[in-house]
């Protein structure tokens, strides 16, 4: 190798080692705003899951029971069973929250 | 009040720029397609020019791009393992659409494509069938099982299978009106109060000025969040399908 290159390495390896100390410090805030980042993503998605399970419920029975006149069978069964999946859900949002805040800790 | 738009659904309005009529569809290049055409671009250029000098230390617009790079392809490892690395371009393209379409929209006089729920519901359903297909490809009628939840007691499965099954299918929707919602319940508060701010004056108004700069950087984290919150579902998605677990 070239001396010149060698001393080139040196120098990067030198400006490296700076860099990493100025910014050490720096670097364990931002692993936190992605943990509460990640957490803000799962409790956003909460409230969206209950309603919409309680709507498709809602929908696919109002039509269902227009189509076979069945009126209000599957209307009731579908909205109950549609707020089921819905409570579901949010119950493996849950899961995943504590998961998230328990492994960084 | 000539010139002040004080109704704050109409930046919501699709205009037709170059009217184009096939058959009975109205398939115009509207001002929403102007959006995402630049979009596109955007995204282009954006990692373009930040590849364009690659270097071993890299400039701002590289590690920007690097960021984002790593950002998806660490969210793939975590959230669907090794098999993941296939679907890297998918999650990559789908989480900067939506990002840029995010950020774009908050240029003030910009259209926000993600704002109507046509455009949300066609990425959403695109990754439902998508992971729904490779679930079939992998594991054929396998697949099926995935309804089933494990450790349920027999006489409960007749009620937990729909569920399941309800709980699947709704997903589209959920991805879809979250995006949008969001979308559109932060642009319309931003005229709202910007429209306080005309009416009430030189008084008051600084005060919802005040509020709508604050709420200007709440936009901005809602929109990298919701891009995010996309980009993480899809992953999981695609999870469910190639390793069956909830």
């Amino acid at each position: 190798m070239d001396p010149k290159d060698s001393d080139k390495f040196r120098r990067l390896d030198r400006e490296l080692e700076e860099l990493k100390n100025r910014t050490e410090h720096t670097a364990q805030p931002s692993r936190e705003t992605n943990r509460e980042a990640g957490v803000a993503g799962l409790v956003s998605r909460i409230s969206i899951e209950l309603v919409v399970g309680l709507l498709v419920g809602l929908g696919a029975g109002y039509y269902l029971d227009r189509w076979l006149g069945t009126k209000p069978l599957f209307l009731i069964t579908l909205m109950i069973l549609g707020l089921a999946a819905g409570i579901l859900n949010i119950v493996r949002l849950s899961k995943d929250i504590e998961r998230r805040l328990r492994k960084d800790e | 009040m000539a010139g002040v738009r004080l109704n704050p659904l109409e930046q919501f309005t699709i205009e037709p720029i170059v009217p184009i009529h096939i058959g009975a569809f109205d398939a115009s290049f509207t001002n929403s397609s102007l959006w995402m055409a630049i979009i596109v671009i955007a995204i282009t250029l954006v990692i373009l020019l930040g590849m364009s000098r690659a270097s071993i230390v890299p400039g701002r617009l590289q590690s920007a791009v690097e960021l984002l790079y790593d950002f998806i392809a660490n969210m793939l490892k975590e959230n669907v393992g090794s098999e993941g690395r296939k679907y890297f371009p998918f999650v990559f393209s789908l989480f900067m659409f939506v990002l840029f379409a995010n950020l774009i929209g908050l240029v003030p006089g910009a259209f926000t494509v993600t704002s109507h729920i046509v455009v949300t519901f066609a990425l959403a359903i695109m990754v439902f069938i998508i992971a729904t297909i490779i679930g079939f490809v992998r594991h054929g009628t396998h697949f099926f099982g995935y309804f089933v939840p494990k450790g349920a007691p027999l006489w409960l499965l007749p009620l937990m299978i729909p569920i399941e099954i309800i709980s699947y299918c709704i997903r589209p929707l959920s991805l879809s009106i979250r995006l949008f919602a969001n979308m559109v319940a932060g642009h319309v508060m931003l005229v709202v109060v910007g429209a306080f701010v005309y009416a009430i004056g030189i008084w008051m108004g600084w005060l919802p000025l005040a509020f709508i700069t604050a709420m200007t950087g709440l936009e901005f984290l809602i929109a990298c969040l919701q891009a995010y919150v996309f980009a993480i579902l899809t992953c999981i998605y695609l999870n469910d399908s190639i390793n069956l677990s909830h």
